[in-house]
């Protein structure tokens, strides 16, 4: 369905490359030392969806993501990339692959927001080379693709945590990939900016991108119309929508609370509501 | 919701006004960084001139321009021979190891900020400048001649390093091996100082113990020959060009290694080469001329202060900014008493105060 809307818009300057391309994820073993925290992941995320990470703190969520992302020593599985294992990509394919949106934090530097976006297309560049005029006009075409064009001229540690995150999300398309990784996009959010976040992530999966994101919000799945995988220890995934995974029992199993799922009605659709039962 | 997404969703129009829209706002920008560095290229010229005018002999800028220019043929030779001796041999030399050390500090204290995510940074974090001086305190105590302790404090500046980066590779895990490395830095930092105090401390107090003393209070009066501005000249054109060459991935460095990497930087190789650059930069600079603090840490500053972090503007500028400074104080250093002052002391004397000006002026450029 996403990849006929792309079809139908037509891509914009900034967009990912047209063919559907997945990374397959198979029995992943991840930890740190000789400690295995995840143990037998596996999935298959396409371009063009939203994948949730869900699960409790300390299950593993962050070392499966940095494991996926490849910043730690995978302990056994494979991922897989359009029939390419990532652990076989020097840094620079792998930046073309897949993008890293970090949550939103504060560098010692007070770059200009433009200057943080074109950092993003060093990839792109030799080890000698420098920003170029193009890689500005692309900055500029990003951040008005989502709709934050005001920030360009900027300091990038002056913004809301809202803004920041647009940025991050904006220097993790420069870098032209075919997958975002994103880490709690959300926390730390207002209600206005987590929403504006959530709709950038389902425009983005629209037009073309695969989308894997951690949260605590298991709301999201159903919010970003995306599939996910409900951590309940690191050896036990529930996979699949917002309805396969999100039940009372899954939930309860993850988190050890009460959790009430419901439909709530809204307008003239059905939203899904998670709320755990506090006393 | 999807579709007021998809009506907010981008047009060609809107991405193509952007494009327009930049030209008008880069412009300022750059045109400023352009016009700084060619403010600073000129007054550092002028500023080389000015100095050679300085000293017991008194000269006129015009003969000192005269007489440069002579030496390419573009001007006649003065008739004075003793002035152009003066000039030549005494005191461009001296003025010109002066601005390229400055230029080499500034740089490596930019490079290192980056690299270590920390405007707090110094070029001699890894132990370069405290290996050096253990290694000059002991050539010296060995009655080693003049090149010899230049070259002893120069290995063992890099030694230093060298001893830093191993204890990282050994110790330090992918997460915090930054961490590891100014930890080790600063160990082998106190090591190298104990030596030191311990080549002092057994020192003939006649002789030795002023030698070694003067040493690391840092001065160009004895490094000021042409065979020396050759060599520190090299190591800017050849580390300093490299450093040149990679700076705009500096700024990918400053967000974290996890982030640079994931952006496709050779994390490891690039930090490397950096540490690589900045360490040749500073231990020649310290071997030529002693121990000189702050250059490294307040020029990058005001360079932030003036024309932003970006590195593709800051490394040069810096480079230009830091001669200028070392130029300046190093006048100061031969002019304010009648005997010659330490360079080292004054950067200090000067630096100090400075720093904590900016702190005060400049917060939000690192809160």
């Amino acid at each position: 369905m996403a990849g006929e809307q792309n079809a139908e818009h037509g891509a914009p300057a900034t967009s990912t490359p047209a063919s559907k391309s997945a990374l397959i994820i198979e029995g992943l073993v991840c930890g740190y030392g000789t400690k295995r925290v995840v143990e037998g992941f596996s999935a298959q995320i396409k371009t063009g969806e939203v994948f949730c990470l869900l699960g409790p703190n300390g299950v593993g969520k962050t070392t499966l993501f940095k494991t996926i992302l490849g910043l730690l020593p995978r302990m056994g599985g494979k991922v897989v990339l359009d029939g390419r294992d990532t652990a076989r990509m020097n840094p620079e394919e792998l930046a073309h692959a897949i993008a890293y949106v970090p949550q939103s934090h504060v560098p010692p530097f007070a770059f200009s927001v433009r200057d943080v976006i074109t950092m993003g297309a060093v990839a792109q560049r030799g080890m000698f080379s420098s920003a170029t005029a193009a890689d500005r006009e692309l900055a500029d075409a990003i951040l008005a693709e989502l709709g934050v064009s005001k920030l360009a001229d900027r300091v990038y540690t002056e913004l809301s945590g809202g803004e920041r995150q647009m940025v991050l999300i904006a220097r993790a398309l420069a870098q032209k990939p075919r997958f975002l990784m994103m880490d709690e996009p959300t926390s730390a959010l207002d209600f206005g900016n987590q929403v504006r976040v959530l709709r950038c992530v389902r425009h983005l999966a629209d037009e073309g991108l695969g989308v894997i994101m951690t949260t605590h919000q298991p709301e999201h799945l159903a919010q970003c119309r995306a599939r996910g995988t409900l951590i309940l220890d690191g050896r036990t995934f529930v996979t699949g929508d917002a309805r396969e995974v999100l039940t009372p029992e899954n939930l309860a199993a993850a988190y050890d609370v009460e959790v009430a799922v419901a439909d709530l009605p809204y307008k003239d659709r059905t939203l899904l509501a998670c709320q755990p039962v506090v006393g | 919701m999807t579709e007021s997404t998809l009506t907010k969703a981008p047009t060609g129009a809107v991405g193509a006004k952007g494009h327009a829209g930049c030209a008008g706002r880069c412009a300022p920008r750059l045109a400023r960084e352009v016009a700084v560095g060619v403010g600073l290229g000129v007054l550092l010229v002028f500023l080389i001139l000015w100095s050679m005018t300085i000293g017991a002999y008194d000269l006129t800028v015009a003969q000192a321009a005269q007489t440069i220019l002579a030496q390419f043929g573009l001007a006649e030779p003065l008739e004075n021979t003793k002035i152009e001796t003066v000039l030549l041999v005494i005191r461009l030399p001296r003025i010109l190891l002066t601005a390229i050390v400055g230029a080499a500090l500034a740089a490596s204290g930019a490079a290192y900020q980056g690299l270590f995510k920390n405007p707090m940074v110094a070029p001699d974090i890894l132990g370069v400048s405290s290996g050096a001086g253990a290694g000059a305190a002991l050539a010296i105590l060995l009655g080693f001649g003049s090149a010899g302790v230049q070259l002893t404090a120069f290995l063992f500046g890099l030694g230093a390093v060298l001893v830093v980066m191993a204890i990282a590779r050994a110790f330090g895990k992918s997460g915090n091996s930054l961490v590891i490395m100014i930890l080790a830095g600063t160990v082998i930092s106190a090591l190298f100082s104990a030596v030191t105090s311990m080549a002092k401390y057994v020192a003939d107090t006649d002789d030795k113990l002023p030698q070694i003393t003067y040493w690391l209070m840092g001065s160009f009066a004895r490094a000021g020959a042409m065979k020396n501005v050759a060599i520190m000249g090299a190591v800017l054109l050849v580390a300093g060009g490299l450093m040149m060459a990679m700076r705009w991935r500096i700024n990918v460095m400053a967000f974290g290694e996890e982030e640079a990497r994931t952006m496709g930087v050779n994390v490891k190789a690039t930090r490397n080469v950096l540490i690589l650059c900045s360490t040749m930069l500073t231990s020649v600079a310290v071997c030529l001329c002693g121990t000189i603090g702050w250059v490294g840490l307040i020029i990058p500053h005001i360079m932030r202060l003036a024309t932003g972090p970006n590195y593709k503007s800051l490394i040069p500028l810096s480079m230009l900014a830091g001669a200028c400074f070392m130029v300046v104080v190093d006048d100061l250093a031969r002019t304010l008493v009648s005997a010659e002052l330490p360079v080292g002391v004054l950067t200090s004397l000067i630096g100090a105060p400075l720093f904590i000006y900016m702190l005060v002026r400049g917060r939000k450029e690192w809160l």
